[in-house]
């Protein structure tokens, strides 16, 4: 995505859409993944000059969540007193910048993990453990949301409810693998007869709050960002994921992404109304292990059949020994 | 028969020149996809050198995990997720057997990651 012309043709848009006469300065790329472009811009809107972030689809094919949908579910989660990035535009047409997008406002801080972790670790004392908190609480005041509100394209296509729906992906996964994995199967044999009972009440996931999604300042916890994964689930998901070992950078003994303890996290949650059933979260973990590690064992296969040809998908399979292993120690 | 370099000498000097030389000189995706390229030469390196062990005791493990039967992964895994590991002394004792597994391929694909113990 060249900044020139698209900072004239997005000039343009929020000009139609204020009536008004707005410029585009400094559009600087912060990300360029597969899926989504993000840029930060400068705003000038009669003289008045503000940072915002734009969030682009550049195929909209390959979207999980429309930008609407996603819009709404930030939205939602705002009003339930989550920190999000305020949804300013959104753009469903494609024609203005090649892929719908959004518009938010711009939050200071940091976002690549290390650097989190870094600033953590400068700034002593109890960030690490307050942002483990922060997230908690942001994850239950989630969970606390109607699901009744959510957009219909959250619900899971084929209609299963949550656990159904899990153990269906895992079999799924393990059906397509190139080669057999007996950890995986036996995982997935464990998943199958501790499987808990279905949510009583779904309630919109995240489904990837994580070190890596969040920014972060020294004042700890500003906001979640990367909602396309949103979809109505167990509520337990959410809380398992942020206890990834990948996510932890080497500070395994920092169970949430190498900033603080599980406990934090449970604590802050059931004290902001969430419920925690500790069964439900660790079969949870244990799921959502074993679906990463197949996760990267079909980047490998997309690859190898030429869909996605990348040496960074090459190598994904690479390390499915490692989630083979986290899995494993679950079960101990 | 080829003077030294060894294949593997040669590997070893080809994901050190990626990481030290080629790494630092680019910047953005093309810098992260050469640090892959540097780590998957590690990683084939250590299979090269480690592989042979490292299959011999997984084929020993399999035939374990089916009690002295067919190491065949395939038909181990459809025995494991059919449930012929449920009893809990025999989940204990396949587990072992399936995390030795896990630490052999890690020893060639992320040495050191295993030190851990659960949470």
């Amino acid at each position: 995505m060249a900044g020139d012309a698209h900072s004239v043709a997005l000039g343009a848009w929020l000009s139609e859409q204020r009536g008004g006469q707005v410029t585009v300065e400094d559009l600087e790329p912060v990300s360029a993944g597969a899926r989504r472009f993000n840029a930060l811009f400068t705003e000038v809107d009669d003289g008045v000059r503000e940072r915002l972030a734009l969030t682009m689809i550049p195929t909209a094919a390959i979207q999980l969540l429309s930008v609407a949908d996603e819009a709404a579910v930030r939205t939602l989660a705002e009003q339930a007193g989550v920190p999000v990035p305020r949804v300013r535009h959104v753009c469903v047409d494609e024609g203005v910048l090649g892929g719908p997008f959004f518009i938010s406002t711009a939050i200071d801080g940091e976002t690549v993990p290390r650097r989190v972790l870094r600033l953590v670790a400068s700034a002593g004392g109890d960030l690490g453990p307050t942002i483990v908190a922060q997230i908690g609480t942001a994850l239950a005041r989630l969970h606390s949301i109607d699901a009744g509100l959510a957009p219909a394209a959250l619900r899971p296509e084929s209609g299963n409810p949550p656990i159904a729906e899990a153990l269906a992906q895992v079999d799924l996964g393990l059906s397509e693998l190139l080669a057999p994995s007996p950890a995986f199967a036996f995982c997935a044999r464990w998943l199958e007869r501790h499987a808990p009972d279905e949510p009583s009440r779904p309630s919109i996931v995240h489904s990837d709050v994580r070190n890596g999604n969040i920014i972060v300042g020294d004042d700890g916890l500003r906001a979640i960002l990367d909602w396309e994964g949103s979809r109505l689930g167990d509520p337990a998901e959410d809380p398992a994921w942020t206890a990834q070992r990948m996510w932890r950078f080497r500070e395994d003994h920092l169970t949430v992404g190498g900033l603080g303890s599980f406990d934090t996290l449970r604590d802050a949650y059931v004290a902001a109304g969430g419920d925690w059933d500790a069964d439900r979260v660790r079969w949870w973990r244990v799921l959502t292990t074993v679906r990463w590690g197949l996760g990267m064992a079909g980047q490998s296969r997309s690859h190898l059949d030429g869909s996605f040809p990348s040496i960074v998908m090459a190598a994904s399979a690479r390390r499915m020994a490692e989630l083979e292993f986290d899995a494993l120690q679950l079960l101990r | 028969m080829h003077q030294p370099p060894s294949a593997t000498d040669l590997l070893r000097t080809v994901a050190a020149t990626i990481a030290d030389e080629i790494v630092p000189a680019l910047d953005g995706p093309a810098q992260h996809r050469a640090r892959v390229a540097a780590s998957i030469v590690e990683i084939v390196t250590r299979e090269i050198d480690l592989g042979p062990a490292v299959r011999e005791a997984e084929v020993a493990a399999l035939r374990a995990i089916a009690g002295g039967g067919d190491a065949d992964p395939a038909a181990v895994a459809a025995a494991l997720r059919a449930g012929a590991a449920d009893d809990p002394a025999e989940h204990d004792r396949v587990l072992e057997l399936l995390v030795a597994i896990a630490r052999g391929d890690l020893s060639i694909a992320k040495p050191g990651y295993d030190e851990w113990d659960g949470d």
